[in-house]
């Protein structure tokens, strides 16, 4: 019995390793047949197996059968390819895609590309960045953050403003990756333009919930951003001319087909042209001076392919923002000098290689550092003739700093598993903010130094994570993974295990169900005013006494593909969050106690259906997104306990973008957004209060009701963009004027509220009586804007 | 087609010239303020050591209003029980700038109250109960006390005292000094202030309430700050009152606090002043209080 048990083993093993024998792979890269960049997500199908596989941020596939097999090669936008090969021993196709070009054929024949009810992944949004640049934008910078807030499940946090907050949750709960790497501060301009200039960007993924388990360390989204890599086969120059910002993109191969580069600057230009007028106006009061705005950012890439095996990337950004206002007397004996500084930016770079280390197992390393830094400073001088000196100046610093390491691999062992897994580990520098107050007095030999302020704070956090997207049977198909993370700070340890399973059941060809459920643990915090996003904004760590953030999600909806043009999902969504991080009633950020001090925390929730109809393919092109959500907050001391309305709850948010092809050379673009107003807090009564004296006697002190926090309304948000792009093709280049609007219909939408009271004489008493009257103050009315664009 | 391209045009150019209008660029509105609904305003100080209840009843007034002076209520019902035969009605005293409703003859020996306030089809009811006895000693004080805070130089008053254990206790302290001619009795309060983290400042600049949160059942040496002053100059002449407090009335001051600091932010989260009634607003406050002489 024993011998045949083991015989029947040995015999069943051996079927095994034959049939394992009789599977070979194919793998490779796609890229653009016109530029060598990479294309993500592009889709590998096979007519004879009816399997397939998708390519990676890399570009690299892998895709493993037996027989013969014909393959699909396909991505939106592209003609697709296909290849007919005979599946005898592991073989390496790299593929080169042509573009498809949309204005000559108008309208794009329909090809086999990844359909929206064939993923397990819900909750996620592509859009690509050719359709973000067509958006009408404001003041004619194109804005990817801005694109993302028009879809369902996104909201911007008030006028103007580039900041995400995703089903309910904060922007610092967004992971928001430039090439991997971390973006702390997205936003320049106090976050009226994000940080990203679509010029260098290849791609941009949205999650939004069912989050896979290679992502970790934030509770609400994961915007995933690659930049480009840089043209491998010809040197190639874009740019443009705008309202508020130029910018000029030159990229092209260093060695053909081996190595290429990108390099991407963009600057505002107000501070320049309002030079002369504010030095002038300066010398009318007998000083000299200079005060102004600017930000700059710089992308640049450089990527090497040493072989099909290997290739490194180099890339890199840095971006400032800068508000100076200098001046210094020049008519006197003793000149009074005042010097303002407030400068913010980051910097991000990240060295990564690829290995594919077999056929079906694909490398990537990463090296990284992401690095956010806000300085504020003022300064007061006197210079007197003897060269004697008075100077007295004020600080403040505080920044984040990552170093990090972060191995991933992809096995793709049959077409019916997915294998990722990895590790990542993170050395984290806080800088919780340091005032630095200084005095010098040269007459009377005085130099004073005194810092006020928390000591930087190290942490180390990793993570180890493990997902496989597996298909089961031909309907179902199921992301299941798991998230490991710690961290360390202080001497205490946070562990957390984050099980994340996400999965779609096809109905039909064109129909899916899906649900999905993901815990989240974020172990640093954002603490942040509620209102305009403010670079001040403090970046802190779990410590002993703040507790991590953490979440759960699970949701569910039904995915469609109407045609072949047409994609309609329905999600319903609920998240729970513990430890949100809030200032305690009345803190604020220049204090010099603790910042542990000045925090609570406490939880929140929220749940909503969105709906999203796009069109991606056709001269009329663009999305509709409607969600109607809920979200809530409640804090022990806020509120007296009781739980409250987020400020950016928003019942119901609608929007609408349409791009159509008018002609080959002319386009036109709108965009309608609907959203209900923001709560705030507002006072509906006023009493006297009352606070016993040292004496014993009643201190009468005037105080105001409030009611429930964010208890009012602001009125709906509601606007209308649109724009119209000419294109022209030049003897030596192609060129685009775009004009267009933004809030065309000029309509006051809230941006804060604020109470006045006039005191007017009446003229039968005599006396002055208060009118009391309740503002809303708006920020943008109607603003057209013009911006010229070229190609080379 | 073409006719397309020119509506385009066309509407650009309306668009230009509506813009040209005087007020098209105007970003204020007027808007409809939160409805008002009058609530009942009670604040309540009751010495459980003396006897002496002092409450003021007003009423809340709309935003709107703001030539409204204090709305005092003169005919409410205020009567103070406690959960033993405590029922007492505090009678209005005529007062028109100062506690509307006393009584200086509260006997009880509980330590747990209620308060009721009816007036018109007001209810507002709130509970409190009285805070442990505890007592200071070991007092020093040093004239070269350090710096605070602000970087000033100070003057320092340290004393000890026994927390209880397994409770949340909360105190004020105040530090006082007497007139040069005749020291043995307290005149003014002092600047007080404290680099200890379990103290903060009070209303004025002469309060710090305490929490025991930090040290919880130990006994605790506390050092407040007073301002900069020599052994002569205050010698028998400093005074402390210290008292103990109850948790509502320590989140009342320590609200109303921050709510008049950030009276003119306009940019500040609004604070909502803590409240222990139900049916009403205001604080109902039971106290202890001691006086001791210093230094």
């Amino acid at each position: 019995m024993q011998k045949s048990t083991i015989f029947i083993s040995w015999f069943c093993l051996l079927i095994c390793i034959q049939l394992q024998a009789q599977t070979f792979t194919i793998s490779g890269y796609i890229d653009d047949a016109s530029t060598g960049e990479k294309l993500v997500s592009a889709n590998v199908y096979d007519f004879v197996s009816e399997n397939g596989t998708i390519s990676n941020t890399f570009g690299f596939y892998s895709f493993s059968g037996s027989g013969s097999a014909e393959l699909e090669f396909s991505y939106i936008g592209y003609k697709s390819q296909t290849v007919t090969i005979t599946l005898d021993q592991d073989q390496t196709i790299n593929i080169s895609l042509q573009p498809d070009n949309v204005l000559q054929e108008v309208e794009i024949s329909a090809v086999r590309s990844k359909k929206i009810q064939e993923e397990s992944q819900m909750s996620m949004v592509e859009v690509p960045i050719a359709q973000i640049k067509k958006i009408p934008a404001f003041l004619g910078e194109v804005d990817v953050l801005k694109a993302l807030q028009l879809l369902p499940g996104v909201q911007s946090g008030g006028e103007g403003q580039s900041g995400l907050y995703v089903r309910g949750g904060s922007p610092d709960q967004n992971l928001i990756l430039l090439d991997g790497v971390p973006v702390y501060n997205a936003s320049h301009l106090f976050g009226f333009f994000s940080v990203f200039n679509a010029d260098a960007l290849k791609d941009v993924k949205l999650i939004k919930g069912g989050f896979p388990a290679r992502y970790g360390g934030r509770l609400s989204s994961v915007l995933e951003i690659n930049m480009k890599e840089g043209n491998m086969k010809e040197f190639k120059g874009t740019g443009s001319i705008g309202v508020v910002a130029s910018k000029l993109t030159l990229e092209g191969p260093i060695i053909t087909d081996k190595t290429s580069f990108i390099v991407s600057a963009r600057r505002t230009y107000i501070d320049v042209l309002a030079r002369p007028f504010i030095k002038n106006a300066f010398e009318g009061d007998g000083e000299e001076g200079s005060t102004g705005y600017y930000f700059y950012d710089v992308n640049a890439k450089i990527n090497h392919k040493f072989s099909d095996r290997d290739r490194l990337y180099l890339s890199t950004y840095m971006g400032k923002d800068r508000f100076f206002l200098n001046t210094k007397e020049v008519d006197s004996e003793i000149r009074d000098r005042i010097d303002n500084n407030f400068a913010w930016g980051n910097i991000t770079t990240a060295l990564r290689w690829n290995r594919l280390l077999a056929p079906q197992l694909f490398m990537n390393t990463t090296l990284s550092l992401s690095h956010y830094n806000l300085d504020f400073g003022v300064g007061y001088g006197t210079e007197y003739p003897n060269n004697e000196l008075e100077e007295i100046s004020l600080n403040y610093n505080s920044g984040i700093r990552d170093y990090a390491a972060r191995v991933d691999f992809d096995y793709v062992p049959s077409p019916d598993h997915y294998i990722r897994f990895g590790a990542q580990w993170i050395h984290h520098k806080f800088k919780p903010g340091l005032f630095t107050l200084r005095e010098i007095d040269t007459q009377d030999d005085i130099d004073f130094n005194l810092e006020l302020g928390q000591a930087d704070i190290f942490a180390q956090e990793f993570a180890l994570y493990a997902e496989d997207d597996m298909k089961i049977g031909s309907q179902f198909k199921v992301n299941a993974g798991l998230h490991f993370s710690g961290f360390v700070v202080n001497g205490k340890t946070y562990l957390s295990l984050q099980p994340r399973i996400s999965s779609r059941y096809l109905i039909d060809e064109n129909t899916s169900i899906k649900a999905s459920f993901a815990t989240m643990q974020q172990n640093i915090h954002l603490l942040a005013f509620e209102g305009i996003g403010l670079p001040t904004d403090l970046w802190l760590p779990t410590t002993d006494r703040v507790q991590p953030q953490s979440s759960y999600q699970f949701a569910l909806g039904a995915a469609r593909s109407l045609g072949d043009e047409y994609e309609l999902s329905i999600e319903g969504y609920y998240k729970s969050i513990s430890n949100v991080i809030s200032y305690k009633e009345g803190s604020g950020l220049f204090e010099f106690s603790d910042w542990e001090d000045r925090v609570t925390q406490g939880d929140g929730e929220a749940y909503g259906a969105e709906i999203l109809i796009q069109k991606k393919l056709g001269r009329l092109n663009g999305w509709m997104g409607y969600t109607l959500s809920w979200s809530n907050r409640q804090f022990d001391d806020l509120n007296s306990g009781r739980e409250f309305p987020y400020r950016y709850d928003r019942r119901h948010d609608l929007s609408i973008v349409a791009n159509y092809q008018w002609k080959e050379n002319i386009s036109i673009s709108g965009a309608w957004v609907y959203g209900t107003g923001n709560a705030v807090t507002l006072a509906s009564s006023n009493y006297e209060s009352i606070i016993k004296g040292d004496t014993g006697e009643p201190n009468f002190v005037f105080a105001s009701y409030f009611g429930d926090r964010n208890d009012f309304r602001m009125n709906s948000y509601h606007r209308l963009d649109v724009g119209i792009n000419f294109t022209k093709q030049k003897k030596r280049h192609k060129r685009t004027w775009s004009f267009g609007a933004y809030n065309t219909y000029n309509r006051q939408n809230p941006f804060f509220i604020y109470s006045e009271v006039d005191y007017v004489r009446n003229p039968d008493t005599g006396s002055f009586e208060g009118e009391y009257s309740l503002k809303q103050a708006s920020l943008f009315p109607i603003i057209p804007y013009i911006n010229y664009s070229f190609e080379f | 087609m073409q006719n397309l391209y020119k509506i385009i045009l066309f509407s650009l150019f309306v668009v230009f010239i509506i813009s040209c209008s005087e007020d098209f660029f105007s970003t204020t509105l007027e808007i409809d303020p939160p409805e008002h609904t009058d609530q009942l305003v009670t604040n309540a100080f009751l010495n459980i050591d003396e006897g002496l209840i002092e409450v003021v009843v007003s009423k809340t007034y709309s935003v709107a209003d703001v030539d409204q002076e204090f709305d005092l209520v003169d005919d409410a019902v205020v009567i103070l029980k406690d959960d033993q035969s405590l029922d007492q009605r505090i009678e209005y005293n005529g007062e028109e700038f100062g506690f509307n409703y006393t009584n200086d003859q509260i006997l009880s020996s509980s330590n747990n109250f209620d308060l009721e306030v009816n007036y018109a089809d007001f209810r507002a009811k709130a509970s409190a109960s009285a805070p442990c006895v505890v007592e200071l000693s070991e007092f020093e004080f040093i004239a070269d006390g350090g710096i605070d805070s602000d970087g000033e130089d100070r003057s320092r008053i340290e004393f000890s005292f026994d927390d209880p254990a397994d409770e949340e206790n909360y105190y004020a302290l105040t530090i006082f000094l007497s007139n040069a001619n005749n020291p043995t009795e307290p005149a003014f309060p002092t600047y007080t202030d404290t680099n200890d983290p379990s103290g903060s400042r009070g209303f004025d600049f002469h309060t710090l309430l305490i929490s025991d949160a930090s040290f919880n059942g130990e006994r605790k040496k506390f050092k407040a700050l007073m301002y900069r002053a020599t052994n002569e100059e205050v010698e028998n002449r400093v005074f402390a009152k210290w008292q103990m407090i109850t948790k509502e009335y320590f989140q009342y001051s320590k609200t109303l606090n921050i709510a008049s600091d950030l009276e003119d932010n306009p940019f500040a989260t609004p604070v909502q002043i803590f409240t222990n009634f139900d049916g009403g607003i205001g604080i109902f406050s039971v106290y202890r209080e001691r006086w001791y002489s210093v230094f």
